[in-house]
């Protein structure tokens, strides 16, 4: 895709954590850039141009690139700052793609980090909402999961144990990945659905923990990453499909899932990708919601409607499964917002490249897909590649 | 040969010191209007339209959390790809250029917005600095600028008149502008005398609180040619980072500047700008940067930004007119500011910049800058296409 | 050395942004909150494309890039009633804009309003109540508004939906 072909050659983070009271901002990224740079043995002299990304409002700052550019090899380098809410960590993996693919810059980080703890991102997130309308009634991004699943269970019959299996195999996914925050070491269903509810029908292990942490990514125009790596992760395309806000509130059917579907069927068909768990070997989707992730799988075309549940009895996304998804713990286990953006493809990169460890998924990787979601069901979605083909 | 990007269409609102009827999406919609009109382009996806949007705002200028939700909606975001950079509006420009040279779109739409009426900006600049140190000695921009002024007139000489200099300048190139609110003509004593913000810098050296937006559609060469018979290329386009610790830097000079800088004259060939440019629109947020930039650009020599001022080479019938459409302190918003000189720029490039006209202008530079002091600086150098 | 590690102190810097914001309603919704404060009356616009009608009002019709027009080109006035699609209850309380953490009193719910469009808002059944059982999706709904002395101009002079028992429940 393109003129230049790109190709992730570093990857690095850093533990997430509920807390990490023992760095500041610049600190934390640092540890993330610098952990990308040693996997791809560079330096920071080496880095041409940054691309960071967080949630504006979630560390209580404004213009947050200019605290911690020069930490991260920024200094007297270009750079950008992106902020598209959730969806961040994925635009500034994409950012990246477009700054390596542009000719003018040779090794790009990118980066997305959050130090939630060190604001309100509740109360951040509330003031989503349009000021004058309804942002009283917002609470926080829980109500558009409470009626996501809501819908989904009505419409395709699924029921709460479904979920559940969501989450026990993200906690067992999770347990495999020394990097994930979330490890509770479930064994049975039963222990998800004998726990609290948070807002109905959602309980809390159906919703994402907050965490700290970042996630760096190094890109580089084809000519240079097979320089740097023998084991490059080629991008092979990737798509964004915004949703209109301007039901001025925030809940489904308020916030359909047509966007998701609209990118994942234009991605596929540019590719020609037919039979999506076929043709892809694994996918690092970005869900919050434990039947989010069910409802999603559906909505990028990744299953038919209504069928997403079905499978996941059967264990078709189990990391040893035909079909693995988030065979890292997903965001269910971890999210700090942009890192977790960027974790996505990063997780497939690590897949691709067979370096996972212990959260390999058994199936043989050839192509993964990775995606955001943001705002009012906002989406990017991209393809990554262990061959140039 | 790098294919070359151009400006086919641009648009701006009045710059008022409060849009108070208008949302400051609805202010967006305007722009965005009047340069589909131009082009006639439309949203359609299959490559004869408008391939992607980049929106520039500021969540805590907006006082929304993700705050493009509303401009992305009358700027053709639903169901297709747009990208918020929370940068300052030139450096969101270049990031449309990038967007095209990488070849994943090849027309882009950039707009930006900001209603700073909304709020208090020293607070949102006092955010912005890290918060153990600088934050809680209440720094905002002003006093930053101030430190640095400070620093700048000890050890380059530079004199209160000349920083007063530029306000009448630019204030009186304003009077041109049918689109800035803050113009007039002004002595240098009512310039100086005014009330002290942050010392040295009076109330009339600072920019004013404006509302506004501005919109601009880039495409590649190909395109540009065929959706406009006045295109502007964009020939050359730079980009840099300064450290953030004040204490850090040379405040007197700004180094990140005259990378940005070099980064764009080496793309667009130029050796000596002052020279090879016909005008200059810099971002001057406070009157003294214009004099620091002037030097960050290579406009004149280290530490003489106070004698290119006096030589009148600045003025607009000079050898390198600077801010002919009356600059930033004629009243632009933040954020926007950059993209109002891009967009200054284009005009100018077209023939259609009215009485603020420079006759025979063919090639631009246009400056954005964001963060305390110019933490960061972005260089676009326009040409003529036509 | 991770002794001496444990033993460091970890400084911590409190901050409190607190920031006043003045907004400008534009015409759309300027008009849209003076007709429900001072005429109890709710507007939508309808976009002459899509037919699809947007409430609160707004500039564009985002899917299809069409302006919408200002009061009263295709603007509608709502019956306030609809029908109950989907509602929820915050088991645990969260914070509202000012800091406070209080439960919420009602429930809240998504109605569809018989003119085609969803509403967002409070339904009138209160947590752990009898009809907070017999809920059921299709119940008809009607909307109720404060009394005109207490509406200032906001999404709260709505003050919820009312559920109307005795109507027939929708199907479908």
């Amino acid at each position: 895709m393109g003129k230049r072909r790109v190709a992730i050659v570093g990857l690095g983070r850093t533990y997430h954590r509920t807390r990490r009271p023992d760095v500041n901002i610049p600190e934390l990224c640092y540890e993330a850039a610098k952990a990308a740079l040693e996997d791809a043995n560079l330096e920071f002299k080496d880095i041409d141009a940054v691309v960071v990304g967080n949630m504006e409002f979630f560390e209580n700052r404004s213009m947050t690139e200019m605290w911690q550019m020069d930490h991260i090899g920024g200094y007297l380098r270009s750079g950008v700052h992106v902020a598209t809410g959730g969806t961040v960590g994925a635009t500034v993996a994409s950012t990246g793609f477009e700054y390596a693919a542009s000719g003018l810059f040779n090794h790009v980080l990118a980066l997305g980090f959050e130090k939630q703890s060190e604001a309100d991102s509740r109360a951040a997130i509330r003031l989503t909402g349009d000021p004058i309308i309804g942002r009283s009634l917002m609470r926080a991004a829980v109500g558009v999961f409470a009626q996501f699943a809501f819908n989904y269970m009505l419409q395709s019959g699924c029921r709460e144990e479904h979920a559940a299996m969501v989450r026990l195999r993200a906690d067992k996914n999770a347990c495999r990945n020394p990097w994930a925050h979330l490890k509770i070491g479930l064994q049975s269903i039963d222990q998800i659905l004998e726990s609290p509810y948070l807002l109905t029908p959602l309980r809390y292990l159906d919703m994402c923990p907050t965490s700290e942490g970042a996630a760096a990514m190094i890109i580089a125009p084809e000519e240079r990453a097979r320089k740097i790596t023998n084991k490059p992760v080629w991008v092979k395309d990737w798509e964004v499909a915004h949703n209109s806000g301007s039901q001025e509130t925030y809940g489904a059917p308020l916030v359909p899932t047509t966007s998701l579907t609209e990118a994942a069927t234009i991605l596929f068909k540019r590719n020609g990708i037919t039979n999506p768990r076929r043709d892809i070997s694994v996918a690092e989707l970005y869900t919050p919601s434990t039947y989010g992730e069910l409802l999603w799988i559906e909505s990028y075309r990744l299953c038919e409607d209504g069928e997403a549940w079905k499978l996941e009895e059967k264990g078709v996304f189990d990391m040893e499964g035909e079909f693995p998804v988030n065979p890292s713990g997903g965001v269910l286990a971890t999210n700090a917002i942009a890192s977790t953006g960027v974790l996505r493809p990063l997780e497939c990169a690590l897949q691709l490249r067979e370096d996972a460890g212990e959260h390999q998924i058994t199936r043989k990787p050839h192509l993964a897909f990775s995606t955001g979601w943001g705002g009012f069901s906002w989406t990017v979605a991209h393809l990554l590649s262990n061959t140039l083909d | 040969m790098r294919e070359r990007v151009g400006i086919v269409a641009v648009a701006q609102t009045s710059y008022e010191a409060a849009h108070d009827w208008w949302r400051s999406h609805e202010l967006t919609s305007q722009t965005v209007e009047k340069v589909l009109e131009e082009t006639g382009l439309n949203w359609a996806k299959d490559g004869t339209g408008i391939d992607s949007t980049v929106s520039c705002s500021n969540w805590i200028m907006e006082g929304r959390a993700i705050s493009n939700v509303s401009h992305g909606d009358v700027a053709g975001s639903h169901l297709r790809c747009e990208v918020k950079v929370s940068t300052e509006g030139a450096n969101a420009v270049a990031f449309a250029m990038i967007q095209i040279l990488s070849g994943k779109y090849d027309v882009i739409l950039v707009t930006s917005c900001c209603k700073e009426s909304n709020t208090n900006q020293s607070i949102v600049d006092n955010f912005c600095f890290e918060p153990i140190f600088h934050q809680k000695l209440g720094l905002d921009f002003a006093q930053a600028a101030a430190l640095q002024q400070t620093r700048y007139m000890h050890k380059c000489g530079i004199s209160r008149e000349q920083c007063a200099g530029v306000v009448v300048k630019n204030r009186k190139n304003g009077l041109r502008n049918p689109n800035v609110r803050f113009s007039a003509d002004l002595g240098l004593e009512e310039v100086m005398n005014a009330p002290m913000k942050a010392y040295p810098i009076t109330s009339q050296e600072i920019r004013p609180v404006c509302d506004g937006a501005c919109t601009l559609i880039l495409a590649t060469e190909e395109k540009a040619k065929k959706l406009t018979d006045r295109p502007v290329w964009i020939t050359g386009m730079g980009q840099s980072y300064d450290v953030h610790f004040l204490g850090d830097r040379e405040l007197a000079e700004s180094l990140s500047l005259q990378e940005a800088a070099k980064q764009a004259y080496k793309m667009a060939e130029i050796a000596d700008p002052a020279k090879e440019l016909d005008l200059a629109e810099v971002s001057e947020h406070h009157a003294y940067e214009e004099l620091l930039w002037t030097e960050g650009l290579g406009l004149c020599q280290p530490g003489e930004g106070g004698k290119l001022l006096d030589s009148g080479a600045t003025q607009m019938g000079g050898g390198i007119p600077v801010n002919p459409s009356g600059g930033v302190l004629s009243g632009n918003p933040r954020l926007v500011a950059g993209m109002v000189r891009v967009v200054e720029g284009a005009l100018q490039l077209r023939e259609e910049a009215g009485e603020r006209q420079i006759d025979g202008a063919r090639r631009a530079l246009a400056h954005g800058t964001n963060g305390p002091c110019g933490q960061e600086h972005c260089v676009l150098i326009l040409e003529k296409g036509f | 050395m991770t002794q001496e590690k444990k033993k460091e102190e970890l400084i911590r810097v409190e901050n409190r942004l607190t920031i006043d914001y003045r907004f400008a309603a534009g015409p759309y919704l300027a008009k849209f909150y003076t007709e429900l404060r001072d005429k109890g009356k709710l507007w939508g616009v309808r976009c002459p494309k899509c037919q699809s009608l947007h409430v609160p009002p707004t500039i564009m019709c985002a899917p299809c890039h069409v302006k919408l027009s200002e009061f009263p080109q295709d603007w509608e006035e709502l019956s306030g009633k609809g029908y109950l699609d989907s509602w929820y209850k915050i088991v645990t309380p969260q914070m509202d804009l000012l800091g406070r953490t209080e439960p919420d009193e009602y429930l809240h719910c998504v109605a569809w309003l018989d003119e085609g469009v969803a509403m967002y808002h409070y339904l009138n059944v209160r947590p752990e109540s009898e009809e907070e059982r017999k809920l059921q999706r299709g119940l008809r709904l009607e909307m109720e508004l404060k009394p005109i002395k207490e509406r200032v101009g906001e999404k709260e002079d709505i003050k919820y939906f009312n559920i109307l028992w005795d109507e027939p429940l929708k199907k479908g």
